[in-house]
């Protein structure tokens, strides 16, 4: 039982059941605020009846042309509500807004060694795009998988043929 | 035009290594660059202001404010980079006032520059100045008729009616709705955020039925209709509002068809179908037997796998009864007849089909009540044949028969568990069974690692169960070494399933509660807690250096505090000012909520006090240090200092990470812990912040003397008598103080246990106020404000009469044969009502002696609360137990504070004092007799008895070391209820046990060498009086 609902500035001051997990990152009030101001629609959280935040998800749509596409930027559920398939309906909310913003494809960026992640991805219609070196900094540098889903006004798929090459960091255009 | 567009190249060729130097963080070298510039160019304003922007970036705030000082003296038109660079230094020093200042002025002299009018709207925003933001959205409107500006204008009052929301009601809205409609009317609406705003006003004043109108109606349309993927929930909270109840529910059951797991719907359902109850009850059985029929239908489709099986219907059915018997519409005998079924069934089909999920627990605890008692043992008894295995701890030498082979029957196990605990299987088992089943459960985990599990999420819970039972035991007998062992268990679950932050919360805490700051610290690095959690987990940190001698730490880690909440507090107007610049007016009241939450948090408020009070007795290293520490020259920006409103501050802390599994009042348990650890942490902190400002008193009053005697004229003799002399602030401060103190004592005269697991620690504020240290200070600072006081009538008399008449003075010094020595009275003709005896050295002494010993009387236990205000005579406590050794640490570190604190008094005293001060040496000579006074021996006195002090504190310190390198391991880590040496599980503690001592020693010897250092430091400090 789930209450979708946008996700809400105080959602920051009890969030930590879901945040204090390894693989979810805290990010300072600027880019939660950027997120709600600009893609509020894009910015969820999944609540349980008892008043728990379950997860949430935020993205945001960008690109250009062709390039014009939903970006998911986080999406996680706290280890209490694991299980429950909220990452894949969260996934889904997620491209039926980019959906109806006509975009191209959803994106997202994800550890290459998260292999949990990888596969519910796959299961979700995700594919490996390409691979970007050495996207997440830390105490040892790890590359991400860039997966992509193209959606239905990509009518050919041309934006999830994968390239070869793994793709420097710097080299990507973010936005 | 050609000439200007030159010269402005020009300058931008100038100032470009700063700007590259400032953008590349370097602003040692912005600061070079800009002096290069400056002494060739020196009218090149800009380049001065983005040095003050350097020099503010590298913490030379003081610099900083004489450069833009300087710039605003000049009193001309700045350039566009000058204005921003000014700006920038505005935000970063925390004084966002001065930007509004700094655009009023800019727009006076060019009152129609949009671009000016823009900065200095958003200004007001950063100030939440709504009045000025509306007057300056009108201005900009007038001369640039634009949307944005209308809707500014609208916004402004908006937040002004939010602000007072009687008038809002009245007045404010009710003009912001009529300025929407006109341009409604007049078809000018360009954008959603106008629409979106329309709604916010609607909404605002219940006028449902017309927001609703303008969600369906054209404008909804043209510019909501994609954009607003809540449109269905916030159309049914409108038709519900509304009173449009059949509508709404006509549509939930159409939604709930295809989205069967969605609470929201359901809300909206059963709030619209209540609704329509109360109002027609002549149609209460029809709407109760549609939406038994609808949930039921939804279940049974569940149940014979026609759709996903979701939990929504099954708990939408549970939280159907509970409302039809919340309002006596069915009757709880007949459920079981009833088209919903008896709870019991209900509640054992949900646990058949979602006890393998972590949240099984959590979904149905809410509806456990349904059962009453009998039942409760049926339903357990069910779910456990599920598993097959037990709940309670199997009896004898605790091997166990049958393990869970994979996740979903472990789950499931793990599920009964904690509906046993919450039906109080726990709490009727004694502390040895407890401990059995703790050890139990970790066997469970154990195994799971042995047999290599690849998701070990379930079996994580087993030790989280493990030590919620150990924490029982802890709890009712306070016995350290229960601590010691959820630390060993807590570092394996931490070595075998590193991802696991439950358990590294708890490590952090229990660590803590041991006073090992260390090992605090590293574990709230691993948890990578940052930003906003540097507040609400705050709790892990807040209290731990200080209390445990990490002076230096300390101060690093409020000053590091402090900036995190002006960081945050710049964002959120940053992101404000953008929400207007977008448009995003719903987001606005929620950020200006939000940012005065996070502003009012008492650890934002406390990291001041703290910072403030630390900063001042221990790295101030002169009277010129200490005062400007406790002024606060540093700082421009809105100063708390002596004043702050503690009635506002908040309680932003988190404790919802850790599950309970209890039912019966945990919450409550929970939020009473919160309350009283925040009442008692807040209450600490004002008392010193009281200290800090008695301090500053005697500060002020030092280098008010001192201005008075070098001007020596005789109109600023006059000042001495003023009212609003620093002398008569330290008197009502210290009276302050003492009540305060006294309100302490009555209220926080127990330690007791904390009790929930997942709460805030203990903060030992009660074991504090026993040990006397606070009676020193306050004795010293009556004592500084007598003499102060005597000084300062003899100079004055001295002053009056020539210096000739000391002896005649009406500051009358007698001293005369008391109870413990000699006694001085002194007269103080500003308060004839209060006793002028100062105390005697052996009263101090006394005083002294029981502060350095009372930690004999310190125990852990509740069996035998900490002492009462009476101490027995030789000032030895007859128990044996010895919290050692973190209490012993706080012990030394409380010591240091107050010593700190008296020394700093004594030394301030002297100063005022006819020989005192290196500014009247020269007076010294010619006025000998002063220095001769009673008051001045008595001052000696005193000061003997507090120089002596800090070397008992040293020698309990190095007492500690020795103890602790002898024999660490029995005074706190012996064996208890889980080491038990025929274990394998002990085997894998026991492991740790070596690593976790070494380094728990290690952070101990960490604190005593630290404080051992502050020790040393007092006492050179006091030298001058130090006895042989």
């Amino acid at each position: 039982m789930t209450l979708f609902r946008p996700f809400n500035v105080f959602d920051l001051f009890k969030f930590n059941n879901v945040n204090l997990d390894p693989l979810t990152e805290t990010y300072g009030f600027n880019f939660y605020i950027q997120y709600l101001i600009n893609w509020p629609e894009y910015f969820q959280t999944v609540e349980s009846p008892n008043g728990d935040i379950m997860g949430y998800v935020m993205g945001k749509a960008e690109g250009r042309d062709e390039n014009w596409h939903g970006h998911v930027t986080a999406v996680t559920v706290a280890p209490m509500y694991r299980r429950l398939k909220l990452a894949a309906k969260m996934m889904k909310v997620l491209e039926e807004i980019s959906e109806s913003k006509q975009c191209y494809f959803v994106d997202l960026f994800v550890r290459v060694s998260n292999n949990v992640a990888t596969k519910m991805y796959n299961n979700l219609g995700y594919v490996v795009y390409r691979r970007i070196l050495d996207y997440y900094s830390g105490a040892q540098d790890e590359d991400a998988f860039d997966m992509r889903k193209a959606l239905s006004r990509d009518v050919e798929q041309k934006s999830v043929i994968p390239l070869k090459q793994p793709v420097p960091c710097d080299d990507i255009d973010l936005t | 035009m050609n000439a200007n567009k030159a010269a402005e190249s020009i300058i931008e060729r100038r100032l470009k290594p700063i700007y590259d130097a400032i953008d590349s963080g370097n602003n040692k070298k912005a600061a070079q660059e800009a002096d290069k510039v400056l002494k060739k160019h020196a009218g090149t304003h800009c380049a001065k202001a983005l040095k003050a922007l350097a020099l503010v970036r590298s913490e030379r705030q003081d610099e900083a404010w004489t450069l833009i000082d300087e710039l605003e003296e000049l009193d001309i038109a700045w350039d566009d980079n000058t204005l921003q660079a000014l700006t920038h230094c505005f935000k970063e020093l925390a004084a966002p006032a001065r930007i509004a200042q700094l655009y009023e002025v800019a727009c006076k002299r060019q009152p129609k520059n949009e671009q000016l009018l823009t900065h200095l709207f958003m200004a007001y925003v950063r100030t939440r100045d709504y009045k000025q933001q509306q007057k300056t959205a009108m201005a900009l409107f007038k001369e640039f008729p634009k949307n944005p500006y209308y809707f500014w204008h609208i916004m402004s009052i908006v937040m002004q009616a939010n602000r007072d929301p009687k008038l809002g009601r009245a007045m404010l809205l009710p003009l912001a709705e009529k300025m929407v409609l006109k341009w409604v009317e007049s078809d000018s609406i360009e954008a959603e955020a106008e629409v979106q705003l329309y709604l916010m006003i609607l909404d605002r004043q219940e006028k449902y039925n017309e927001s609703l109108k303008v969600l369906q109606g054209p404008l909804g349309d043209k510019y909501l209709a994609t954009k607003m993927w809540d449109r269905n929930y916030r159309e049914l909270k409108l038709l519900t509002n509304s009173g449009q109840h059949d509508l709404v529910i006509n549509r939930c059951f159409t939604l709930l068809q295809q989205q069967p797991d969605d609470w929201g719907l359901f809300t909206s359902l059963y709030d619209s179908a209540f609704a329509l109850m109360a109002e027609q009850t002549e149609r209460q059985s029809e709407l109760i037997s549609q939406l038994s029929d609808f949930v039921v239908t939804l279940v049974e489709r569940c149940e014979r796998g026609e759709c996903d099986r979701v939990r929504g219907p099954f708990l939408a059915r549970l939280h159907l009864i509970v409302r039809l018997l919340e309002k006596d519409l069915v009757v709880r005998a007949q459920l079981g007849t009833s088209r919903l079924g008896e709870p019991l069934k209900l509640l054992t089909d949900y646990y058949k089909y979602f006890g393998d999920k972590p949240c099984c627990f959590a979904d149905i605890q809410p509806y456990l009540w349904l059962l009453g008692e009998q039942p409760q043992g049926e339903f357990l008894a069910a779910a456990l044949s599920v598993t097959g295995l037990p709940c309670r701890e199997s009896s004898g030498d605790g091997s166990i028969e049958k393990f869970a082979t994979n996740v979903e029957d472990a789950q499931r196990h793990i599920t009964c568990l904690q509906l046993a605990r919450s039906f109080g299987v726990h709490k009727a088992m004694d502390a040895g069974a407890k401990c059995r089943l703790a050890r139990e459960c970790f066997n469970r985990l154990k195994k799971a690692v042995d047999d290599k599990v690849e998701d070990l999420l379930a079996f994580e819970q087993y030790a989280l169960i493990g030590v919620q039972l150990l924490w029982d035991v802890y709890s009712e007998q306070g016995d350290v070494l229960l601590l010691n062992e959820m630390v060993l268990v807590g570092e394996w679950v931490r070595a075998v399933s590193p991802k696991n932050a439950h358990m590294r919360l708890l490590l952090a805490k229990f660590y803590g509660m041991l006073g090992a700051c260390t090992l605090v610290q590293e574990l709230v690095q691993s948890l990578d807690v940052k930003y906003i959690q540097r507040d609400t987990l705050g709790y892990l940190l807040f209290d731990l250096l200080n209390n445990f001698g990490r002076f230096t730490n300390a101060v690093v880690y409020y000053v590091d505090l402090c900036a995190v909440f002006d960081q945050g507090e710049r964002e959120v107007s940053d992101c404000l000012t953008t929400a207007y610049r977008n448009g995003a007016f719903p987001q606005i009241p929620d950020l200006v909520a939000f940012s005065d939450q996070s502003r009012a948090s008492y650890y934002a408020v406390g990291a001041d006090v703290q910072s403030r009070y630390l900063a001042a007795i221990f790295t101030a290293d002169s009277l010129e240090s200490l005062t400007d520490r406790l002024l606060d020259r540093d700082s421009r920006g809105d100063q708390i200092l002596d004043a702050v409103d503690w009635s506002s501050v908040r309680d932003n802390r988190d404790f919802g990470v850790i599950p309970c599994f209890d039912t019966d009042g945990f919450r409550q348990r929970l939020a009473d812990e919160a309350e009283r650890t925040y009442q008692e942490t807040v209450d600490w902190l004002r008392l010193k912040q009281l200290i800090s400002s008695c301090l500053a008193a005697l500060c002020r009053e030092r280098e008010f003397r001192r201005a008075v005697s070098e001007k020596q004229a005789p109109a600023d003799q006059k000042l001495l008598k003023d009212a609003d002399r620093p002398l008569l602030q330290l008197r009502t401060l210290t009276g302050q103080l003492k009540a305060h103190y006294h309100h302490c004592r009555s209220n926080y005269n127990n330690q007791s246990l904390a009790t929930s697991l997942g709460g805030p620690p203990p903060t030992h504020f009660s074991v504090f106020l026993q040990g006397g240290y606070m009676e020193v200070v306050d004795c010293l600072f009556d004592c500084a404000y007598l003499l102060a006081r005597h000084f300062d009538q003899q100079s004055t008399a001295a002053g009056e009469e020539n210096g000739a008449a000391t002896k005649k003075s009406s500051s009358a010094e007698r001293r005369e044969e008391g109870g413990g020595g000699e006694r001085l009275r002194l007269s103080d003709s500003a308060s004839p009502e209060r006793a002028h005896v100062l105390p005697t050295a052996d009263e101090l002494q006394t005083l002294v002696r029981r502060m350095l010993a009372s930690h004999q009387l310190l125990h852990v236990g509740t069996q035998s609360p900490p002492c009462s205000s009476s101490v027995s005579a030789n000032g030895v406590a007859s128990s044996t137990t010895q919290p050692f050794p973190h209490l012993q640490l706080a012990h030394c570190s409380w010591l240091l504070q107050a010593l700190s604190v008296v020394v700093w008094t004594i030394r301030l005293v002297d100063d005022l004092s006819p020989s005192g001060g290196s500014s009247k040496k020269g007076k010294k000579k010619t006025s000998g007799v002063a220095d001769q006074s009673p008051a001045v021996i008595q001052l000696g006195e005193l000061a003997q008895v507090v120089a002596s002090a800090p070397a008992a504190v040293d020698q309990l310190l190095a007492d500690l070391e020795l103890m602790m390198c002898a024999d660490f391991e029995s005074l706190c880590l012996s064996d208890n209820a889980v080491i038990t040496n025929d274990q394998e599980l002990s085997a894998v503690l026991l492991d740790r046990r070596r690593a976790v001592r070494a380094t728990m020693h290690a952070s101990y010897a960490e604190s005593i060498s630290e404080m051992r250092k502050f020790a040393g430091k007092l006492r050179s400090s006091m030298n001058k009086w130090q006895t042989a």
